[in-house]
């Protein structure tokens, strides 16, 4: 990358630590449609958008941390197909539409069926992408890439891809189940990362997904959160921080009130800081720069006009990069009202915003 | 405590078999369903608006809430039919097309529905026609559009310019919502109102059809 003195691992370890750097890094991920635009638009086929644009290399293991049920597809047509997924539950993929999947069935309904799941659920060496860490792993720490490890629990997994709305019931109702199944699926999450730190394959960070908000707020209280889903957060950042490696935690919507819990819990990084939601990226830096790191907090909305982007990157940034602790992103994926040429003035502004020379 | 006050804090506590039990005593002590329903259902369901909007609710406690107002209106409903008491109105609501988000307009619904509309829940990914042709063909006076996506906005100004193709837009009202939403937006498309959360779409609601 030109200009660039660092590493993304290098770049990244500064960060977390909240220090400058040679620049903030740039990561960011586009929906698929805008590859599919990106691609129209002289993207190369492999879709390498990190490399064709020079922004920082992040490479994730991702271990199958589902209850393995077969995928079946029930109905497809060219917009979209339904199928059954790893979760036992019924999905609807639509083809060409930026957005998630509609879910139209969960396999776990009651205390039965969720046994038949936590069956399921046991360490197995199998989960592994072990192939691929063959393959790829060395090649990642020679080229300085940073490597995530995706764990995944909580309280979004639960409800979007197992349980849906009878969750939230569930949380105020019969926190015990509740409590059973995040236990269940954070300490599968380790025991496969155990495997695979102790296989040789370390890593330098812990991500998890845990979308808790929406706009204005998050979905439940904090008081919930502390007695549901704190303690399985802490314990899966107290096992990353045993092994060295740091927490990129993200979840959408405002979880503003959240944060200080998030912080004591053991979180060094939030991401997206969802502005469009209520997110202030500029007063979090104020009040918790100190202990968090940051991740996002570009406003999509402003990619139209290309000028309002611009500013916002001007606003935001320079404030959010002081001593380290910021990585550049849009805060929530790229939209296809993105063009690659739009995108590729984005990275270039963001590094020279970014830069600490 | 008389059995609306009981059905009241059992709604706001989510307790399902109090409100249950109350509504039934109630009806067989001669209250009245309509009394019923105006009188501690709704105003029960209002509250729990508002204890969502200062934070003291999030979700859980509002959909137990509202789990236990339907339990107790599915045992008014008869004898509501049958003194011929109405809905105070009809609302469309529904995610818009190429969205698939769901939860922010199921808040909706459940509110509006608690503030004593009639609901017609069209889902996630629907098109400006169907918003509109539903509207029309069930005589509803409000169309509630929610969008999560930046990309699915556009779909919200297409159901405006549907609605004012079929020459009602002012008759049939269009309220919007949704994480990337802003009034400013709704002063753009032609939008006749914004709400921030469901329970301000319950008062936008009766706002809109009063207006």
């Amino acid at each position: 990358m030109s200009g660039d003195t660092m590493t993304t691992r290098e770049r990244m370890r500064r960060m977390f630590a909240h220090q400058e750097a040679d620049r903030v890094p740039v990561v960011d991920h586009p929906w698929p449609t805008t590859i599919e635009r990106w691609e129209r638009e002289g993207l190369p086929a492999d879709g390498d958008y990190v490399a064709y644009l020079g922004m920082d290399r992040v490479q994730r293991i991702m271990a199958d941390l589902t209850p393995r049920f077969p995928e079946e597809t029930v109905e497809e047509t060219d917009e979209f197909r339904i199928h059954t997924s790893q979760w036992g539950a019924t999905k609807k993929d639509w083809k060409h539409t930026a957005s998630t999947p509609q879910h139209l069935d969960f396999f776990v309904k009651d205390r039965a069926s969720w046994e038949m799941v936590k069956q399921r659920l046991q360490p197995d060496r199998d989960r592994i992408p072990w192939a691929t860490l063959k393959s790829e792993y060395k090649k990642w720490r020679e080229a300085g890439d940073w490597i995530t490890a995706g764990f995944w629990f909580g309280f979004e997994v639960t409800y979007s891809h197992m349980i849906g709305v009878p969750f939230f019931l569930m949380m105020s109702e019969d926190p015990e189940w509740v409590q059973d199944i995040v236990t269940t699926m954070v300490d599968l999450s380790i025991a496969q990362y155990d495997m695979i730190w102790e296989a040789g394959y370390e890593f330098d960070q812990v991500n998890w997904w845990n979308d808790m908000g929406f706009k204005g707020k998050p979905f439940m209280s904090p008081k919930m959160y502390r007695e549901l889903f704190k303690p399985a957060d802490r314990k899966a950042a107290e096992w990353a921080h045993r092994h060295g490696c740091v927490v990129h935690y993200h979840s959408c919507g405002n979880v503003t009130q959240m944060v200080p819990d998030l912080i004591d819990a053991g979180v060094d990084m939030l991401n997206p800081l969802e502005v469009k939601a209520g997110m202030d990226p500029l007063a979090l830096k104020a009040e918790f720069g100190d202990r968090l790191a940051f991740h996002g907090g570009l406003n999509a909305m402003c990619y139209e006009p290309p000028e309002a982007m611009w500013a916002e990157m001007q606003r935001v940034i320079p404030v959010m990069m002081q001593n380290g602790g910021y990585v550049i992103a849009t805060d929530h994926s790229i939209p296809d009202n993105v063009s690659l040429e739009q995108f590729r003035q984005f990275v270039r502004l963001a590094k020279e915003i970014g830069s600490y020379k | 405590m008389g059995f609306n006050e009981t059905i009241f804090e059992g709604v706001l506590e989510g307790n399902m078999k109090a409100v249950t039990t109350a509504t039934t005593a109630a009806l067989a002590a001669g209250t009245a369903a309509g009394d019923i329903l105006n009188e501690a259902m709704i105003p029960a369901m209002a509250e729990v608006g508002r204890l969502f909007e200062i934070n003291e609710y999030y979700v859980p406690e509002l959909l137990i809430a509202a789990r236990a107002m339907k339990a107790g209106l599915e045992i008014l409903k008869p004898q509501l039919v049958a003194t011929g008491v109405e809905p105070k109105g009809k609302v469309v609501v529904g995610t818009v097309k190429g969205d698939l988000h769901d939860i922010g307009k199921n808040l909706v619904a459940i509110m509006v529905e608690g503030a004593g509309y009639e609901v017609i829940d069209l889902g996630v990914d629907v098109t400006p026609e169907n918003y509109v042709n539903t509207a029309i063909a069930q005589g509803a006076q409000v169309i509630g559009l929610s969008a999560l996506l930046t990309t699915t906005m556009p779909s919200m100004k297409a159901t405006v310019e549907a609605l004012k193709e079929s020459g009602l837009h002012g008759k049939i009202k269009v309220m919007i919502g949704g994480a990337p939403v802003t009034q400013k937006y709704a002063d753009e498309i032609g939008a006749d109102g914004y709400a921030r959360d469901a329970a301000g779409a319950a008062r936008l609601v009766a706002h809109l059809i009063a207006g």
